[in-house]
C-alpha cells in the first residue's frame, strides 16, 4: 500500500532528534513557540522522559524503537467527543503493526496497541483548547520495535520477538505516517462511524470474557464494543458500560 | 430529579434565552438562574450534594472537600465585572503539568490569551487549556484532581 503519491501532510516535516525529554513536550513546546504546523512530526532515538498515560513512564532503549510525535490541527474534531481521535490514531497504528506482525495484533481500549495478550506499544493524546476552541492535538506513539529485553514492565512486546526480525525504526516512522494520513483522510471524507466500526472489528479480547476490577471489586465479563462516546461495553456482569479510568484491566 | 436531569437542565437554560427556570416537586426544588454573559448557575436545594460547585462525578478520583451542609459555595461567585474560565469538557481537572511541577497559575498570576491555567484529562486525552482572556487570578474555584463538569466554573479572572 503506498500513499506517498498523495503527496501526505502528516509526517511532513518528519525532523529527527537524537535524544529529547518526550517528543510530546517537544511538539508542545513548538505549537506554544507558533513554530508547528499541521502533520510535522518529531521521530527521536532517546527520550530522557518518555510520558506514558500521567505520570508513568515509558521506558525505551536507544535507537531502537518508534518513538514520535505528530501536531496535528484539532480543526475537524469535535471537542465534545475527543474520542474521534483516539480512534483514528489506534486505527492507523493497528494497520502499521499488523502490516508487520498479522492478525494477533489488536486495539486494546481504550488506547494500546496489543500482540495476543502483550502490549507493542501506547499512544498519548495531548490537546491544546483555547477557551471552547480545540486548537491543536499532539499525538504521541511509542512503539516497541527492535528492542527484546524489558525491565519492570509486566507484559511487553515487541516486533523483533514476533518476527525474528531487524528494523529501521525512521523508515517505520515515515510509514505510520502515512497510515495516519490515510486514517484521517478517511475520516474527513466518511466520517467517525466507519472509524468506530473499524476500531470495534479489532478490539482486543471482543466476544470473550475477561476480568476487570472496579472499586478494588474484581469481576468478569464479557467485552461487547466500545461505544461512540468511548464507553467501553460489557455483557454478563451486572454492569453494562464503563467510562475511561473507571476500570482496570487485569491481565490473565 | 437526579443528578444527570439536573445537569441536562443547567444545559438547556445555558444554552436558551430563559432568564430564570423554577421546577417545584414534592420535597424538591430547583431555581436555575442565567445572567448575563456570565453564566451563574444557581442551584438550591435541601440536600447540600446538590451545590454545584463539588461535583460527585462517576470517576473515582479524590474527592474534594465537600461543602458541609452550609449555604453553596457559588453564591460568592463572580461579584462585579470579574470573568469566569470554564471549563470545555467534563473530566478531571489538574493544576499542574505532573504532580512535582508547579502550578500552572496561583491566585495573584497575570493571564493573557494564550496561557496554559490547567490540565483537563477527559478519555484519556490530555486537554491544556489556555485562556481566551487577559486580567489577574483572583479565586481558583476547583480543588487539585478534582472531576468537572461541562461549562463548570474554574477560575475567576479581573479582566485587565
Amino acid at each position: 500500500m503506498n500513499t506517498s503519491s498523495q503527496n501526505p501532510i502528516i509526517g511532513n516535516p518528519f525532523i529527527q532528534l537524537a535524544k529529547v525529554d518526550s517528543t510530546n513536550n517537544y511538539a508542545m513546546a513548538q505549537i506554544h513557540n507558533g513554530l508547528a504546523e499541521h502533520g510535522t512530526t518529531w521521530f527521536t532515538m532517546l527520550q530522557t522522559e518518555g510520558k506514558g498515560q500521567r505520570g508513568k513512564q515509558w521506558n525505551a532503549e536507544e535507537g531502537l524503537n518508534l518513538m514520535q510525535t505528530t501536531v496535528l490541527n484539532a480543526s475537524a474534531f469535535p471537542l465534545s467527543n475527543p474520542f474521534h481521535l483516539t480512534v483514528i490514531v489506534a486505527n492507523a497504528c493497528y494497520e502499521f503493526f499488523s502490516k508487520y506482525a498479522g492478525d494477533e495484533t489488536s486495539i486494546k481500549w481504550a488506547n494500546d496497541l496489543y500482540w495476543r495478550d502483550r502490549k507493542a506499544g501506547g499512544i498519548l493524546i495531548e490537546n491544546i483548547i483555547r477557551g471552547n476552541k480545540w486548537l491543536w492535538a499532539v499525538v504521541g506513539v511509542g512503539i516497541n520495535i527492535n528492542q527484546t529485553e524489558f525491565e519492570g514492565l509486566p507484559n511487553p512486546v515487541s516486533l523483533k520477538q514476533i518476527t525474528g526480525k531487524d528494523y529501521d525504526t525512521v523508515e517505520l516512522g515515515k510509514e505510520l505516517c502515512t497510515y495516519m494520513e490515510k486514517h484521517y483522510q478517511r475520516y474527513l471524507k466518511i466520517g467517525f462511524l466507519p472509524a468506530l466500526e473499524l476500531y470495534n472489528q479489532h478490539l482486543y479480547q471482543r466476544g470473550n470474557n475477561v476480568h476487570l476490577k472496579k472499586d478494588n471489586v474484581l469481576f468478569s465479563c464479557q467485552i461487547k464494543e466500545v461505544e461512540e462516546n468511548g464507553d467501553l461495553i460489557v455483557t454478563e456482569s451486572s454492569w453494562d458500560r464503563f467510562s475511561f479510568g473507571e476500570v482496570e484491566w487485569i491481565m490473565q | 430529579m437526579d443528578f444527570k436531569q439536573i445537569q441536562e437542565l443547567i444545559k438547556i437554560v445555558n444554552k436558551s434565552n430563559i432568564g430564570e427556570l423554577s421546577i417545584e416537586e414534592k420535597d424538591f426544588k430547583i431555581t436555575i438562574k442565567q445572567k448575563e454573559e456570565a453564566v451563574q448557575n444557581f442551584v438550591s436545594a435541601p440536600q447540600p450534594m446538590y451545590a454545584p460547585q463539588p461535583m460527585a462525578a462517576p470517576q473515582a478520583a479524590p474527592a474534594a472537600p465537600q461543602a458541609g451542609g452550609e449555604a453553596p459555595k457559588a453564591a460568592a461567585a463572580p461579584a462585579g465585572n470579574l470573568i469566569t474560565i470554564k471549563s470545555p469538557m467534563i473530566g478531571t481537572f489538574y493544576r499542574k503539568a505532573s504532580p512535582d511541577k508547579p502550578s500552572f497559575v496561583e491566585i495573584g498570576d497575570d493571564v493573557a490569551p494564550g496561557k496554559v491555567v490547567c490540565i483537563i484529562e477527559a478519555m484519556k486525552l490530555f486537554n491544556e487549556i489556555e485562556s481566551e482572556v487577559s486580567g489577574r487570578i483572583v479565586k481558583v474555584l476547583v480543588d487539585d484532581a478534582s472531576p468537572v463538569e461541562y461549562d463548570q466554573p474554574l477560575f475567576l479572572v479581573e479582566p485587565a
